[in-house]
């Protein structure tokens, strides 16, 4: 089973707080959130991913199991 | 290149002490070329590109020592407690703190507040329908509606709320023109403040509710945070709750005031609600700028800096950068904004209460636009030009829809 990070860029708002986790996500040129890894997060990053996740403001960023 | 080589302007002049309007048409010529000036404060950043850039990047920090410095604050409980400060921390003990109130903070914690928040406002309105002919707008609805919300946060009673917005003000003072005085104001405010806090913590923890103070306080018991942790996040956000909102709330009235073809498209049209908020936060800031120094020296756009620099990102600046928000001075609730403007940075200390504040300033506005039919401007006064602004009088003479 693996986790993998999907994000709903019409509800991003540019807050980047999720640029915490600078492996996994930056903002384009827009502000607009990029997700920078295709495929499951690794064992060792997914607690910094998952702060990420949560602390969005918008809400636009999940982590699905699969 | 050196400070020294860049253009300077005086952030005391008339031109940037009058309003968001003249500053821009004065800073406009420096936003093309290196986007930076210098002043007798520090570099400025002028340009929306640049002070992004700063803004976001880690290898600056909020500047907290220089401006506790530049006030005459060297130790004490402001000292304290703006050092342990949420916007003051960095890696594991700023996410530490800020992942444990994150709950709140959301598009969805923010919504739980709404319909509170819509009985308040439209019941404040009502209750001074007599004053209507000169209302008293900043006492009885824009400094006591997120003064209140806060005290609905944290699980106080509502009339602490006057408490509240007076600590507000005064701590907000650390991001005021430094003034003599204003280092006893801010260390007394933040004696009460951590003092108070402390004690509705206990409140908390003997007798717990819903909110978010129960909530840190249960988290504290667990020993996954502690005491430093939770006021970092409380302090912070009482700071932050009144000041910056009311002075927003009054600022987008006063835009709307003067651009009356907006006012009637927004009562035409209330669902334009959100996007009105983000143009007027766009084109009429609070915050007219923030503060950055580097946490080592280094190189930036040309310039040696050292943490002994500071750097004002003018969010008034970016947020009017023809090259971003083309015909910048024109207020137009359609507008398409694309990137977002620069009130609430960005990154990892991103505005903690930006989804409150703009759920806030929306519910001033439908409720404004569903009573009242027309109104004006009485009286408008705001200190702290070009840096935060603090609302001093904001009186409104309103002409009611009939009932």
């Amino acid at each position: 089973m693996g986790t993998r990070i999907s994000a709903e860029k019409s509800k991003c708002i540019g807050a980047g707080l999720c640029t915490i986790a600078a492996e996994h996500f930056d903002l384009d040129g827009s502000g607009k959130v990029v997700v920078l890894q295709e495929g499951d997060v690794e064992a060792g990053d997914l607690s910094l991913v998952s702060d990420a996740v949560s602390m969005c403001p918008a809400e636009a960023l999940h982590l699905n199991q699969h | 290149m050196t400070t020294d080589t860049l253009p300077s302007i005086d952030w005391m002049s008339e031109d940037f002490q009058t309003d968001v309007a003249r500053a821009c048409e004065a800073i406009a010529p420096y936003q093309t070329g290196s986007g930076l000036v210098r002043s007798s404060r520090g570099i400025e950043i002028v340009n929306y590109d640049l002070a992004l850039k700063i803004v976001r990047d880690p290898k600056f920090s909020l500047a907290m020592p220089a401006r506790l410095r530049t006030i005459g604050i060297t130790d004490g409980a402001a000292a304290h407690s703006f050092m342990n400060f949420l916007f003051s921390r960095e890696g594991a003990d700023h996410l530490r703190a800020r992942r444990a109130c994150t709950p709140w903070f959301t598009a969805s914690g923010a919504e739980k507040l709404r319909q509170q928040t819509r009985e308040w406002v439209e019941q404040w309105m009502d209750e001074n329908r007599s004053n209507y002919g000169d209302l008293d707008f900043l006492a009885k609805v824009s400094n006591r509606l997120p003064s209140t919300l806060f005290c609905l946060m944290i699980g106080a009673p509502f009339s602490d709320a006057e408490f509240i917005q007076h600590m507000s003000e005064e701590l907000m003072l650390l991001t005021a023109p430094p003034m003599p005085g204003n280092a006893e104001r801010i260390e007394d405010a933040a004696a009460k403040t951590r003092a108070y806090l402390l004690d509705q913590a206990e409140k908390r923890r003997q007798d717990p509710g819903d909110d978010l103070l129960s909530h840190m306080v249960r988290v504290r018991d667990t020993g996954e945070i502690d005491d430093d942790d939770v006021l970092a996040v409380v302090f912070n956000a009482l700071v932050g709750s009144t000041d910056t909102t009311s002075s927003q709330i009054c600022l987008n009235l006063e835009a709307l005031a003067a651009n009356p073809d907006q006012w009637e498209l927004l009562k035409k049209e209330p669902s334009l609600v959100s996007n009105a908020v983000m143009e007027l936060v766009r084109y009429n800031p609070g915050a007219w700028s923030v503060q950055r120094s580097p946490y080592e020296p280094m190189e930036f756009e040309g310039l040696y800096i050292t943490p002994e620099d500071t750097l004002f990102p003018c969010v008034f600046a970016g947020n009017n950068d023809a090259s971003v928000y083309p015909d910048p001075r024109k207020l137009d609730i359609t507008r398409e904004l694309g990137s977002s403007p620069l009130n609430f940075g960005t990154g990892r200390h991103g505005c903690l209460g930006r989804m409150i504040t703009l759920m806030e300033q929306e519910e001033v506005l439908l409720a404004a636009a569903k009573k009242w039919k027309s109104f004006s401007v009485v009286d408008s006064n705001f200190s702290g030009k070009m840096f935060s602004t603090t609302p001093t009088s904001f009186r409104l003479s309103v002409v009611p829809e009939s009932e």
